[in-house]
């Protein structure tokens, strides 16, 4: 097979984002890191739910399903466990995974299914034209609280790395090279990733822009020196400092890296142990006739 | 070999945990085992440990499909299977047969005689602790002795018995024996035979399984080669689940257990998606949260087949009560127009059938399709002929059997996949080479899926309306040309399925007294009560569609034609599929004949109303057994 470049990634659908969206920057990295990999993209499967960045998997060139608002981790969940060899990821929104779509997360991570989540977190709901979203900072205002939010915000990283995520890195959608070796390396990874990209909102979220990040960003692996990846408490104090830049967004950092990398065995390990202590049963008809009254 | 007529109902009561369930299907088994045949609806008490439970189980010698009127036997565990059942033991005096009561007088006194009863007494309890010193050979003594009662077969028993616990080892085999002759010797040494029940000798036993509901929705879909099942506990259909899990991974499939119903549907689809034959099964309140799914599946076009288990609703309802209230949200839940077919199991044995159907249309079609039950077929056990399953060398399977609506076989269908060798033409490809997973312009509507890992047919599916080849777009013209292409597969299906679904239908006359036309459980019921419409000279007709949906107007147009009057008898309120056919046909004047009380109905309410019909002449309207016997019958 000829080797493939990103383009070979891309569907002939063109992008509906807003100029500027930082979803582009997504796609890009995405397109780049399957053809780092030379993945065969009839064996990549994206999955989304609704929102600006779920639309993403309609730009890839390959098997891909825009689902329901909020569920595309269940779907994605189907495809992986019937189809083990299949690469499948996950693109949603921090409304999409964090808001409607909650109660999913626990469920994926615990079980360390293989897939790769890729979250374009951009604070705010943008295909419904600004309301705020779990992610959103203290006092930015929304088509529904023009007052400015007092909703309080949830740490997406603290939350998966709790629920047992075995990859949680987060990058910047303004740093392609960064986000290329991270969306990289949660594919490769076996087991639960959870990819966080901060990715600017320039119609909407004002606060959030590329001119801040390059202000704020430092990497915490080569800037901060965290890099024993496998030690759970390192990462979730790192994870904490998260909460810092919410708290104190014009003097704390904002950080990007991998904060936990683990391996553990996979939902599919544990089921392909049990299949082989159960065995097979070519014939259908001795499944039905252990219904029959037993022979004395 | 005898061949007399025979049919005897034995209800066994007492508290749960002390066998009765397990008595009953001793009961079920014995007749299989002595050639005869028989259907045990059981109930289980709604609290986890302890409460009322109780097994009726009918025997017959010709197949019968409901567990009759009432019993003809209870076998009382303990007082309150007395004083639950009394409203029909009171009821004796007007009946021509006398009830029969065995009870454990360790437990319970009759103040007083009730005529047309005859009261056996058995210190059940006493023998069980004092003589066998184990309580927990209860029920193996009470069987003893209704088999030194009734007659019924010895050896027959004795090897379900054996069947049971030899499992356990020879020990326990033994002692459930002597437990057993401890019953007969009892009612040798004590009891005096009043009454006229008496077994037949035992028959060539048949080639039979004994199911229950759930157990056959599960073997069904694995003869039609389930692969994913995704599953969230909810009563009364959790055990559709338990019955397939260990079969799935032995065919290679998983059962995988979602966080709630959204995701179970969710996680179906992705795999319907992934290429394989996937489902779920669940109630009421479950197929409320899967509605957005649903909908999308009908946009997307992904095969899926989707179990209702039925309940009492709305709400949480009635979980453990017998209800069919669920018609309109299958046929009308989730939101905008997409097409889908529904299919309902009138017995435990339609449930093993209708499930490789259920399938064959989501498959052949691309549809979500419902297979409809409730929670009395889910928990009732049935004798039935065994199923006989041919797997083919090609792959192919086909199913055949005792197929009670009338087909001779059942070829199990597979989903039609995109073959880039096939369409050397290029039909389902854009002139720049992209795939065409909606092409609008096929005569049937269907399109052939891609499944991933074909680099000839990558796509993408979405939930947005789109063009032929999956980009989202609202164009006028587009979304006219994909809604046809979607609703013409419910033409295709109309044309060329839907009279396979419609054979179990009965014309006595032209001009008939009365037609019947049900679903569901409630089929089996209304069929018996046809049968004594007919004993007393009524002419009636009968139609028992299996497919609910969509419906065929000109058969049931047809059909109603034939009769003075039609009665359409339900257990929901609305009396929904009178309320669909009268939407869809042409039939205006179908009489509504509802139950809502949480149970199913009797046959005598059946046959009492249509004989009120026909005497007061009624052509349509909604009636209830109130208006029969101006108080409400129950029927437990």
């Amino acid at each position: 097979m000829a080797v493939l470049t990103a383009k070979d990634y891309r569907s002939e659908v063109e992008p509906t984002w807003c100029p500027g969206c930082g979803d582009f920057g997504v796609l890009n990295a995405t397109a780049r890191a399957l053809a780092e990999l030379q993945k065969d993209p009839a064996k990549v499967v994206g999955v989304s739910g609704i929102g600006c960045s779920s639309r993403l998997p309609l730009f890839l060139k390959g098997y891909n399903a825009h689902t329901l608002h909020g569920r595309a981790i269940t779907f994605a969940i189907g495809v992986k466990v019937s189809r083990p060899e299949l690469d499948v990821i996950v693109f949603t929104g921090d409304g999409d995974m964090f808001s409607i779509g909650s109660g999913h997360n626990p469920h994926v991570a615990r079980r360390n299914i293989d897939l790769t989540i890729i979250m374009m977190d951009n604070k705010v709901y943008g295909l419904t034209k600004n309301q705020v979203s779990p992610t959103s900072r203290d006092g930015q205002p929304g088509s529904l609280n023009p007052y400015g939010n007092i909703d309080g915000h949830v740490n997406p990283i603290m939350y998966m790395l709790t629920f047992g995520a075995t990859y949680v890195a987060q990058t910047y959608a303004g740093n392609l090279k960064h986000m290329t070796k991270i969306i990289k390396e949660a594919i490769e990874h076996k087991g639960l990733s959870f990819v966080n990209v901060i990715s600017p909102c320039p119609t909407f979220n004002k606060f959030d822009s590329y001119k801040y990040y390059k202000d704020h960003l430092i990497d915490i692996n080569e800037d901060l020196g965290h890099t024993e990846l496998d030690n759970f408490n390192k990462a979730m104090e790192m994870a904490i400092h998260w909460d810092d830049n919410y708290r104190d967004p014009q003097n704390a950092k904002a950080h990007i890296g991998v904060y936990y990398k683990v391996q553990k065995p996979t939902y599919h390990d544990r089921v392909e142990e049990v299949k082989a202590r159960v065995g097979r049963e070519e014939s259908i008809q001795k499944l039905i006739d252990v219904c029959k009254p037993k022979a004395i | 070999m005898a061949n007399e007529k025979f049919d005897l109902v034995i209800k066994v009561g007492g508290e749960g945990g002390e066998g009765v369930i397990t008595a009953g299907d001793f009961l079920t088994e014995t007749a299989a085992r002595a050639g005869y045949w028989a259907v045990n609806y059981k109930s289980y008490p709604a609290e986890i440990k302890g409460g009322y439970a109780q097994s009726t189980v009918r025997i017959s010698s010709d197949r019968v499909f409901s567990t009759g009127d009432s019993f003809d036997i209870l076998c009382a565990f303990n007082g309150e299977a007395v004083e639950k059942n009394m409203v029909f033991l009171k009821r004796a005096k007007d009946e021509s047969k006398p009830k029969v009561l065995v009870y454990d007088s360790t437990d319970y006194e009759p103040a007083e005689e009730l005529e047309n009863v005859i009261y056996y007494p058995v210190p059940l309890s006493e023998l069980a602790k004092d003589v066998m010193k184990a309580y927990i050979t209860k029920n193996i003594i009470a069987l003893g002795v209704l088999a030194e009662l009734f007659g019924i077969p010895e050896q027959s028993i004795k090897d379900a018995i054996k069947a049971k616990f030899s499992r356990k080892g020879e020990k326990i085999v033994e002692m459930n024996y002597k437990a057993f002759d401890l019953g007969r010797q009892y009612v040798r040494e004590n009891l005096q035979k009043k009454d006229p029940y008496k077994f037949p000798a035992p028959r060539t036993p048949e080639d039979v399984v004994i199911m229950e509901g759930n157990q056959a929705v599960a073997k069904g879909s694995i003869a039609a080669g389930v692969e994913f099942y995704a599953a969230y506990p909810i009563t009364p259909a959790t055990t559709v689940g338990n019955h397939i899990v260990m079969d799935l991974i032995k065919r290679g499939g998983w059962l995988y257990q979602a966080e709630d119903e959204i995701a179970s549907l969710g996680m179906a689809l992705g795999a319907s998606f992934a290429g394989k034959k996937s489902m779920t099964a669940t109630s009421g309140p479950g197929i409320s949260l899967m509605s957005e799914f649903i909908s999308y599946a009908g946009i997307t076009e992904l095969p899926i087949v989707i179990v209702d288990v039925q309940r009492g609703g709305p709400g949480t309802g009635m979980p453990t009560k017998h209800e069919q209230s669920d018609l309109f949200i299958c046929a009308f839940g989730g939101h905008g127009d997409f097409p889908r077919a529904i299919l309902a199991a009138t017995t435990v044995e339609d449930n093993f059938y209708l499930a490789v159907e259920a399938f064959n249309l989501a498959e052949k079609y691309q549809i979500p399709v419902f297979l409809m039950t409730d929670g009395a077929l889910a928990i009732r056990s049935e004798v039935f002929p065994t199923p006989k399953i041919e797997q083919r060398e090609d792959g192919k399977v086909v199913v055949r059997g005792h197929i009670p609506y009338g087909v001779d076989e059942i070829e199990v269908v597979n989903r039609w996949i995109y073959n880039a060798e096939e369409d050397k033409e290029g039909e389902f490809r854009s002139p720049t080479g992209r795939f065409l997973r909606y092409k609008t312009d096929t005569p049937t509507g269907i399109t052939p899926m891609g499944i991933p890992g074909d680099p000839n047919a990558m796509h993408a599916i979405t939930g947005l309306e789109r063009t032929e080849n999956s980009d989202p777009r609202f164009t006028p013209e587009i979304r006219v040309k994909q809604m046809n292409k979607r609703f013409r597969k419910l033409q295709t299906l109309l044309r060329e399925d839907a009279d396979r679904y419609y054979k179990d239908m009965r014309i006595d006359s032209d001009n008939a007294d009365v037609a019947i036309i049900s679903w569901g459980l409630t089929a089996s019921i209304a069929k018996e009560a046809a049968q004594r419409l007919r004993e007393q000279g009524y002419t009636v007709n009968e139609f028992y569609p299996r497919l609910l949906w969509p419906v065929k107007a000109e058969v049931f147009e047809e059909f109603a034609s034939k009769a003075k009057r039609v009665i359409v008898p339900e257990t929901n309120y609305y009396g929904q599929f009178a309320f669909i056919l009268r939407a869809t046909t042409n039939l205006k004047d179908l009489i509504s004949y509802v139950a809502y009380r949480g149970e199913a109905f009797i046959p005598k309410e059946i046959e009492d109303f249509a004989k009120m019909a026909i005497e007061k002449d009624i052509k349509k309207g909604w009636f209830t057994p109130s208006d029969v016997y101006g108080t409400v019958v129950g029927a437990i």
